[in-house]
């Protein structure tokens, strides 16, 4: 590039000095001044807002009225069985009455209603209709409280001939209503993350559960009466019930352990977060030549027009030119070739020839580069207990995330002007804020791959069960109560993952499954050390490019030249993060001893 | 959404009530009338009886306890049933009406709400029936501060 004019003297003894031109008028400048008052910042309007929590129209008490003759027994029904609100105790098989309860499964019930020979069967009598089944805490006294095991919907009905009825199997439709419940309240009941990064992104209904509930080291599901139900895994809450011998059948007992394939005690995530850094490079550009430059036995007497020389610096873009000083113009004076002495006048040598013209430029430029950064976070999750139980680190699947911020580089490397800025350090934050806007999503996505990675261990160790069964009670307990459970045969402690109900003749038993968490480990249980990745220093903001003005007499201009940015400034910079967390798990203790 | 105010079987608020009320009767009445009490509070939002929250209705208008018959005009009626906030007013109140609560209740055991229920049977024919209810109406919890 060459910046160049040649000034010419209008008496000039030798040499080239450049062209004047004419003089021109006088700018006038028109100001209004306005008047200004300014009217501060302030709070115009303060919104009070409450926010209540709705309470919805709800039946409260149900009148079951049972009219009997008078002087009649009073017969205590085995189960009360109730379809689509009215009441068919009378005319279901009372002996094939079950009631399953299992965790992160719906609710299961079947029953067998008995129909009056040639009678039609009134289809919408039981199609889709709800489904309730309750008894007596009492079986021999009427008026004792009803315990309802079972609040669903008629979810299969098989119309036996040989039999003279219908089948039913019921269903409590967990996955159906979870996804028409709230997800708020489904976040604030379970405590679940939800990321678009580490989970499904947008996702709604049942899936939302889902998604929700792999954050969760527990289950979700509807209690026996229809009403939701959360319990974290753990037997943290407190035993809610104790059997012994007496309480427990002795036959019918099971222990099943842990499938060692199934261990997972460590679990590698990796998120990456990419944003763009927004660089500033500087250039300085000093570009002076004196104005009698010796050539030959003479002098280049150039001198240069200033507004030339400001419109070409402006045309180096995306370059812009932000501070420049010029080098005033010199004199041309008299000198002596030999013993001869040479006369000059110098025509630009004058006061306007001093505002028009210049012998060079001292100039700042600045640059701005959009570079891309990218974070690589890396968490390794241990649960150092089972790590010594199984003398092996476990690897679960590697979960692998990653987000970028969306920035239209065009924003700052060729949009945007430090020139039209009020506020320079104000307008850059902005961008720099813009161009790095995720930091609250990747804070959440740390948080919920943790879960993740969290509950996939846990998971793994909870899965030794103990099976027994209670009989002729039915017991109120939940799927996620905690049961201890001290025969003679085992003692442990565990939560309930499936509860049975089942009528029969003569039967009427609660069967109970509770999973243990139990390593053979004397290692201590680590405190939870999670905390977020802290995120690495940021690359600095600025830099310098070198350049160059070299005088070319031939072209009578200047060579500017402005070397090429380099590459740590451009190119995508990596900066790795590491992190590791110990995870504790719930150790219980399984004594099992062979025997009847 | 997470439901606070609750029936229970204890003025303690200790045991939920169920739903359902299991009530026999004879066919020559001689079991009428029979009398139950229930207890409407918020324990849940409000452990420690401070009187935390208010159940009101959006309008202003009063809560109301009414009477429900999912087969009218056949079976049991709603006129078997009266509702009362004691015991003495249940001689006074008025079969099948609506029992009204005021404006607010308060949450915590000492303000939990009685509800007195006298059930009389008019049915003369043997059989099972759940068609009689008791309704609350739509209500906002808010704080009472």
């Amino acid at each position: 590039m060459t910046i160049g004019s040649k000034t010419v003297a209008s008496s000039a003894v030798s040499g080239s000095y450049g062209e004047i031109e004419a003089e021109r008028g006088v700018v006038t400048l028109e100001q209004d001044v306005q008047f200004q008052e300014i009217e501060p910042e302030r709070q115009l309007i303060a919104f009070d807002q409450d926010v209540w929590e709705v309470e919805p129209a709800r039946q409260l008490v149900r009148f079951r009225q049972s009219v009997l003759q008078a002087g009649a027994t009073e017969v205590v029904p085995v189960a009360y069985v109730t379809v689509g609100g009215v009441d068919y105790t009378a005319t279901t098989a009372l002996d094939t009455v079950v009631v399953s309860h299992t965790e992160d499964q719906s609710s299961t019930a079947s029953v067998f209603l008995f129909f009056a020979d040639d009678a039609v069967i009134n289809i919408p009598s039981f199609h889709g209709k709800t489904l309730e089944i309750s008894t007596h805490s009492d079986p021999s006294d009427i008026n004792s409280e009803i315990i309802p095991l079972f609040t669903g919907w008629v979810e299969t009905a098989k119309y036996d001939r040989d039999r003279r009825g219908i089948a039913i199997n019921g269903s409590d439709l967990r996955d159906e209503r979870l996804g028409r419940e709230d997800q708020q309240q489904l976040q604030a009941l379970t405590g679940g993350l939800y990321s678009n990064v580490t989970q499904r992104e947008e996702a709604e209904g049942r899936e939302y559960v889902t998604e929700l509930m792999k954050t969760v080291s527990g289950s979700i599901g509807y209690n026996r009466d229809g009403s939701l139900l959360f319990h974290n895994w753990g037997t943290a809450s407190g035993i809610d019930a104790v059997y012994g011998d007496a309480d427990v059948a002795y036959d019918g007992v099971e222990v099943e352990f842990q499938t060692r394939s199934s261990i997972i005690n460590s679990v590698d995530i990796n998120i990456q977060y990419q944003y763009q850094r927004l660089r500033t490079l500087t250039t300085n550009v000093d570009a002076y030549k004196r104005r009698m430059f010796p050539v030959g036995i003479g002098f280049d007497g150039r001198a240069f027009d200033r507004n030339d020389m400001l419109q070409k610096l402006e045309s180096f873009s995306p370059w812009e030119l932000i501070r420049y000083t010029f080098y005033p113009l010199e004199r041309f004076k008299s000198y002596f070739v030999g013993a001869n002495r040479i006369y000059v006048t110098d025509a630009a040598w004058t006061e306007y020839g001093r505002t028009r013209y210049c012998q060079g430029i001292d100039a700042t430029l600045k640059r701005r580069i959009a570079q891309p950064v990218r974070e690589n976070y890396s968490m390794t999750i241990d649960a150092p207990q089972s790590i010594d139980a199984y003398s092996e680190t476990v690897k679960g699947t590697e979960l692998n995330f990653s987000l970028s911020v969306d920035y239209d580089r065009s924003n700052w490397e060729q949009d945007y002007k430090e020139g039209t800025q009020v506020s320079v350090t104000e307008s850059f934050s902005y961008q720099q804020a813009l161009a790095d806007n995720r930091r609250d999503d990747l804070a959440n996505a740390f948080d919920c791959a943790y879960a993740i990675a969290k509950k996939e261990i846990i998971s793994s160790h909870r899965k030794n069960y103990v099976s027994f069964d209670r009989l002729q009670t039915i017991d109120q307990y939940d799927v996620g109560d905690v049961i201890q459970i001290n025969t003679r045969i085992i003692q442990t402690t565990g939560q309930i993952v499936s509860l049975e109900y089942t009528f029969a003749d003569g039967v009427r038993n609660t069967s109970y499954k509770i999973a243990v968490s139990y390593m053979d480990t004397e290692v201590a249980a680590p405190i939870e050390d999670y905390s977020r990745p802290d995120a690495p220093a940021k690359p600095g903001i600025g830099g310098l490019v070198g350049s160059s003005a070299v005088y070319n007499t031939n072209d009578g201009a200047f060579d500017i030249i402005i070397r090429d940015i380099q590459e740590r400034y451009t190119d995508e910079l990596e900066q790795d993060i590491d992190n590791e967390y110990s995870l504790p798990i719930e150790n219980t203790s399984i004594t099992l001893i062979n025997g009847y | 959404m997470a439901i606070q105010w609750k029936l229970y079987t204890d003025a303690a608020l200790t045991t939920p009530f169920i739903g359902t009320l299991s009530i026999v009767h004879y066919t020559d009445f001689s079991d009428n009338p029979q009398d139950f009490v229930l207890y409407l509070g918020n324990i849940d939002g409000d452990p420690a009886d401070n009187g935390a929250w208010k159940l009101v209705r959006a309008d202003d208008s009063d809560i109301l306890l009414t009477i429900t018959d999912t087969t009218p005009g056949s079976g049991h009626e709603t006129t078997e049933i009266k509702l009362a906030t004691s015991l003495l007013d249940l001689d006074t109140a008025i079969a099948g009406a609506a029992l009204n609560l005021g404006s607010e209740l308060i949450s915590g055991v000492t303000a939990a709400q009685p509800v007195h229920i006298r059930v009389t049977n008019a049915v003369s024919i043997a059989g099972t029936s759940l068609e009689l209810g008791t309704s609350i109406n739509e209500t906002v919890r808010r704080s009472a501060v």
